[in-house]
């Protein structure tokens, strides 16, 4: 039990979420001090803060019909607003209340209404994201069937008029997608999105070989263009070519270029570097950007289940099929090395009650003091 | 045929035993491989946990096995279906038996074998064995292990063999290939008859009538959801699920390119089916997915509604686990241990697996990471931070401490807690202080760079070379170079002009701690005897013997300088300290071998001291190097230290479109946008603020600052930003007037106009104004208190609640009411969804009490609108970005 006392300090702490089913996704608020989770038993939980660093159950409610695979939550400034999309074939809106029926004093209590359902989807709805907010309320949505739709709330005080502004046909399953969030609002900084396809590489292909080339690819950029009022697709990013669970740009803070991680058969960091207008238009206009992959980690044994980006995007965490959540961080000039790994230590598990699995935290690497680099 | 069969088994109660069953039944136990002892032999599951063998038994003749859930035996309990159409009770070991129930043996009428057993795992007693066909018998039969074993006893009957009878039985003249337990239901039965129908049997009802029936070319190996309605079978081609209520159609039909070979729902999760097809050393996951509830209760999603009626409601999430690179044979799913399975591969090795579910995770604004997984939210521990500093925990501590917003640029370099950084503060401060009090003019920068100060040769500007004496050593003379530009760029690098100002910097120096910064400063002024005595005072005696090296140049006779300059050169490079390094080179480079011609020292050994400071470096480049090379060098260092992404670049630079350009590459190398924002927000004039960069960088701020709650550093940086003429993006909220549309506050601030001196507005005598400064027309009236926005909410009867003071420096200014100075409680305020306000401190105190809209007739719940305040902050602060008492629109 020795080694155990030394980790006891980075024991994490623990919540039983009472989800009757597998969790598909955690969701924190703008502020980080709202969490919703959603799961395959078909609700949606919230949790708050308590202010002592532990969470709250605040709300619960059964929020579709088949299992919830995504839930995110829209800028502040629009309200208490979630959007969830699930298997069965929706996306729906829900906007926070007071609870009516509760007199002045019990005003605290609160409960969610469902405002919206997108039913244009035949297949299971995959991922669903708000919009930057800089572009209004938008929300884009992807299914199975690979059809992006993109939605806009025109009157941000209304939830329940949602117009379907683009569909986006790509002809692949699309598992998911990321807004890019640069917040500069410029031409050469269009409203962009990356999808992701889990589509299985079909080993048995009969097209042609371009076909098989072109089928292979599995995240795309998509850009709005102004002037055409389209959104096109501007990049396949060549280099990823297995099914991909997961993608997010990093948090664009004044960096010229985006970051985008994708979990995939192993944790890939991928920059994009958008081109001046100039050299793509002497490329004739085709390439808009220059991909290089910075980092590609195959810790996670076989498959990496989901990627998610500190408020910096200078650490990112993945976890995947070893069962253990890992950190990854920037280093000096853009390298990137794996930081801490959290095991969910099922081994200790059986000794307590079953449930009571807890989380010990394992440094890998010291960090380079800052100290020690030469000062010029 | 049963002799190549393997299988692996857990008991359903002793959560730590299994058998494995092939040429033998052998029982294993396990334990974590710490306790296993040293000597006895164990077969290795994972890296923790081994197993060993308990007992061993042949397991010639038999043709199924099961392992009973009777929970109060110490041992688990088998019951062994043979060949010979005899269910045997066995424990495999020699212990208690308290039941006596081991060695009891069940017999059907007719002897056929027996292909199939089952204990009910909640009535532990019943068994269910599934045999061949006989045309005169059930091929289906219930036995009751306990109560006929009683019966024997009680009757004491004389004919002890006389094999007990089973409780029922179910099939005449028909083959049961398995059968299942249902978990719907107590004493019901799924079978395979006949390899054409999956039946269904109630056993408590008595006949011979499946309750349920459907055929299919999938009927193998029905199981069972536990607790749950569905039943999975296999088959050739594949599995199907099944709703045992409508047997009619499959759910789901799962195609497999190999026939599977086994059949297994999860236990600890649900919707979750896992197959093994034949000669695979891959495990197939079947994620279950169904829509529920096709009765939706809410009548106005009708759209949905008609969408469930259509049958592709369902699917399945199939993943492939590779379990360890062998064929496998065989698997079993701990009973309880969440998603731990137990796997035996063809040739007979066994190994545990844990089937790692998808875990979600999500970083949190506040540097918290949390994840699912395993059913429960874990959290990343905070005492993180202290092991890996993380930029983005860096910004946020120094963010509450106001870094950045002190009034004094120098303030800000001690809450840097950054050498490069709070370099940079004190390098801005300084070159502040020189262009406010002339000593750097016609600058086009507020922070002038030393690039910026020396011009380039090329723009007709020369510098004067000057021998200069050594004062200690009179004989000598070293060539340097001054002019007005040079002075400058030196005081930009903290060393001044002359010995005068030298001097402090070298005593400066040696108290912070570094004697050899100090004897190098003064050894490039030339005061070799003051470098010397600085050594001698140093604590560390091996500068002290560094001073050794120095001596001899203050008094050394011609003839030993050259053989003293070569151990100079050769040692050099071994000592530890760049400055002493530099030092030497200096000295070697410098003191010429007593020519009298002029010559061209090569300094270049001591400007590649890289360790050295760059002020130090381009310091003595300034002093040191004729026009030509000093320029060269700059523009060297500065392609260089750019091109590296290094804060010090801007020494070079200042704050200058170049200087944005480097603030640029550093943040994209160290992920630090405050300093960036910062940086440009205090020393960037109005023209860089307009720069797309940083515009970017000050909104990466302003938005990470929101996140963060920290609302005071975002209104002083937008002040500093308002300030420096960058435009208070951001906080652009005003009032205006709904019927002219003209601002209100700006009219009464705009108000000393010299033209209209003789006719001074209304307004600009009155503390407030009720009216709008331009039209007239009167400003809407409060909800509480009924008189007009504008008048003061002062004179309002009750007492305002406790109001947080204003931000310091309201830099929204046109948010600030009506009348300019208006107190707080006297602020517009209004909700956006309802359009209805008052005053600020009147809304307040009706919103503690009432959750409506004070208007009547208003239904809004106005301050519901915003999400509950988070428990430390008390219960009425400014909530700058919610909907209630944020200034958005004119009209109410």
């Amino acid at each position: 039990m020795s080694e155990l006392a030394t980790t006891n300090l980075f024991e994490s702490q623990t919540i039983i979420a009472d989800h009757k089913d597998l969790i598909h996704d955690v969701a924190y608020d703008f502020y980080g001090e709202r969490m919703a989770t959603c799961s395959s038993d078909q609700h949606v939980k919230v949790w708050d803060t308590d202010g002592q660093g532990g969470w709250r159950l605040t709300a619960s409610w059964k929020a579709h019909h088949g299992s919830v695979w995504k839930v995110t939550w829209a800028h502040p400034e629009f309200g208490q607003v979630l959007a969830t999309c699930s298997f069965d074939r929706t996306a729906a809106i829900w906007e926070e209340v007071g609870d009516t029926s509760a007199s002045g004093s019990e005003k605290g209590l609160r409960t969610w209404v469902k405002r919206s359902n997108l039913v244009d989807s035949r297949t299971s709805v995959t991922d669903v994201k708000f919009g930057p907010k800089h572009l209004g309320l938008l929300l884009v949505t992807c299914s199975a069937d690979g059809i992006i739709r993109i939605y806009e709330a025109p009157d941000v005080m209304n939830l329940a008029q949602w117009t379907l502004q683009h569909e986006i046909p790509t002809k692949v399953s699309i598992s998911c997608l990321s807004w890019n969030p640069s917040l500069s609002r410029s031409n050469s900084n269009p409203p962009m999105l990356a999808v992701g396809s889990d589509e299985p590489n079909n080993v048995n292909a009969t097209g042609t070989q371009s076909d098989k080339i072109a089928n292979n690819e599995k995240v795309f950029i998509y850009e709005y263009s102004e002037s055409s009022r389209r959104w096109t697709r501007t990049e396949c990013l060549s280099s990823v070519v297995e099914p991909v669970n997961d993608l997010a740009f990093a948090p664009n803070l004044g960096r010229s270029f985006h970051l985008l991680a994708v979990a995939t058969k192993d944790v890939r960091i991928i920059k994009i570097e958008p081109l001046s207008e100039s050299s793509s238009t002497t490329n004739g206009g085709g390439v808009r950007f220059k991909t290089e992959v910075m980092a590609a980690f195959e810790d996670h044994n076989s498959c990496v289940w989901r990627v998610s980006w500190n408020v910096t995007g200078t650490l990112l965490a993945s976890s995947g099929d070893d069962c253990c959540v890992r950190l990854w961080k920037m280093q000096y000039m853009n390298q990137w090395k794996g930081v801490a790994v959290f095991k969910s230590d099922a081994a200790s598990s059986e000794a307590a009650a079953p449930a009571r699995a807890h989380t010990t935290y394992t440094r890998l690497a010291a960090m380079a003091n800052p100290a020690h680099m030469p000062y010029h | 045929m049963s002799g190549n069969k393997q299988d692996v088994l857990w008991s359903p109660i002793h959560h730590d035993k299994f058998i494995v069953w092939g040429q033998d039944i052998t029982l294993y136990e396990v334990a974590r491989l710490q306790d296993i002892e040293k000597r006895s032999t164990y077969t290795q599951l994972s890296s923790t946990q081994g197993a060993t063998v308990v007992a061993s038994q042949s397991g010639s003749g038999v043709r199924c096995v099961d392992i009973s859930a009777i929970a109060d035996h110490p041992d688990p309990l088998l019951a062994l279906g043979h060949n010979s159409g005899r269910v045997t009770l066995t424990s495999l070991k020699q212990t208690y038996d308290p039941l006596g129930l081991v060695g009891r043996e069940f017999v059907a009428k007719y002897p056929r074998p027996c292909i199939s057993v089952a204990w009910n795992c909640t009535e532990s007693s019943l068994l269910a064995v599934g045999m061949e066909k006989h045309r005169s018998d059930n091929c289906i039969l219930l036995w009751d292990v306990q109560s006929s074993g009683l019966d024997e006893y009680d009757e004491s009957s004389p004919t002890p063999s006389e094999p007990a009878r089973p409780l029922s039985g179910v099939g005449k003249g028909e083959t049961a290939h398995s059968v299942a337990w249902c978990g719907f239901a107590p004493r019901t039965i799924v079978a395979s008859m006949n390899l054409k129908h999956i039946k269904i049997f109630d056993l408590r009802e008595n006949g011979d009538k499946a309750s349920a029936t459907t055929s299919s070319r999938l009927n193998l190996g029905a199981v069972c959801e536990a607790g749950g309605w569905r039943l999975a079978t296999r088959g050739d081609a594949g599995a199907c699920v099944w709703d045992a209520r409508a047997l009619a159609a499959p759910l789901l039909t799962l195609a497999m390119p190999r026939a599977p070979r086994r059949l297994l729902w999860c236990p600890t999760r649900r919707n979750l089916l896992i197959s093994l097809q034949r000669d695979s050393s891959t495990l197939r996951l079947h994620d279950i997915q169904q829509v529920h509830d096709h009765q939706s209760q809410e009548a106005f999603d009708g759209v949905s509604e008609e969408a469930e009626t259509e049958p592709c409601g369902r699917g399945a999430l199939e993943r492939d686990v590779w379990v360890c690179g062998a064929p496998l044979a065989a698997f079993a799913c701990h009973p309880t241990r969440r998603a731990c399975l137990l796997v035996l591969t063809a040739a007979g090795a066994l190994s545990e697996y844990t089937v790692s579910e998808r875990v979600s995770l999500s970083w949190g604004a506040g540097g918290a990471l949390a994840w699912a997984g395993g059913g429960a939210l874990r959290r990343m521990h905070p005492a993180f931070y202290s092991q890996v500093r993380d930029v983005a925990h860096v910004m946020r501590e120094r963010a509450s401490t106001d870094y950045g917003l002190k009034p004094d640029l120098w303030q800000n370099a001690d809450l840097a807690d950054d050498e490069a950084l709070s370099g940079l503060w004190h390098f801005l401060a300084l070159s502040k202080s020189l262009v406010e009090d002339g000593c750097i003019r016609n600058s086009p920068w507020k922070h002038p760079g030393v690039r910026g100060v020396l011009r380039s040769p090329g723009e007709g500007y020369r510098s004067e070379a000057a021998a200069t004496l050594l004062p200690d050593l009179p004989s000598r003379k070293v060539t340097t170079y001054r002019s007005a530009e040079r002075t400058r760029a030196l005081q930009l690098c903290g060393w001044g002009w002359g010995w005068d100002s030298a001097g402090a910097g070298v005593e400066r120096a040696e108290a912070e701690g570094t004697p050899c910064r100090a004897a190098a400063l003064a050894a490039f002024h030339l005061r070799l005897r003051a470098a010397l005595d600085v050594l001698a005072r140093a604590r560390a005696p091996a500068l002290r013997v560094a001073a050794l090296a120095l001596a001899p140049c203050a008094g050394a006779g011609a003839a030993d300088e050259r053989l003293w300059r070569e151990a100079l050169a050769a040692a050099a490079p071994a000592l530890p300290d760049p400055y002493l390094r530099a030092l030497l080179h200096f000295l070697s480079a410098a003191l010429p071998p007593s020519a009298p011609q002029p010559h061209q020292p090569d300094y270049s050994a001591v400007l590649n001291e890289t360790e050295m400071r760059l002020e130090d470096r381009v310091a003595f480049a300034c002093i040191y190097l004729p026009d030509g090379p000093l320029h060269e060098y700059l523009s060297r260092t500065w392609t260089e230290l750019r091109a590296r992404g290094s804060l010090a670049a801007l020494l070079l630079s200042g704050v200058s479109a170049d200087g944005i350009g480097a603030l640029q590459r550093w943040l994209e190398r160290s992920g630090d946008v405050q300093s960036a924002a910062l940086l440009a927000a205090r020393c960037a004039g109005a023209e860089l603020l307009r720069d797309e960069r940083v515009r970017g960088w000050l909104a990466a701020y302003r938005s990470l600052l929101d996140a963060w709650r920290l609302w005071w550093p975002r209104c002083l940086l937008d002040t500093w930003v308002a300030a420096a003429g960058g435009g208070g993006e951001g906080a652009g909220a005003g009032v205006a007037c709904t019927y002219c549309g003209k601002p209100v506050a700006a009219a009464a601030t705009a108000r000393p106009r010299p033209a209209f001196a003789r006719l001074p507005p209304p307004a600009a005598k009155m503390k407030q104004i009720s009216s709008c400064p331009n039209c007239r027309k009167p400003l809407p009236r409060c909800g509480v208190c009924s008189l007009h926005l504008g008048t003061g909410a002062a004179g309002g009867p009750a007492p305002a609640p406790p109001v947080p003071p204003a931000p310091p420096a309201p830099a929204p200014a046109p948010a600030a009411g009506a009348a300019a100075g208006a107190h707080f409680g006297g602020w517009f305020s209004w909700c956006v969804a309802c359009r209805h306000g008052g005053h600020a401190a009147h809304l307040l105190q009706w919103f503690s009490e009432h959750s409506e809209c004070p208007v009547s007739s208003c239904t809004c719940r106005c301050s519901a609108l915003d999400p509950p305040d988070p428990p430390e902050v008390p219960s009425a602060p400014a909530a700058p970005p919610g909907s209630v008492a944020v200034p958005s629109g004119g009209d109410s």
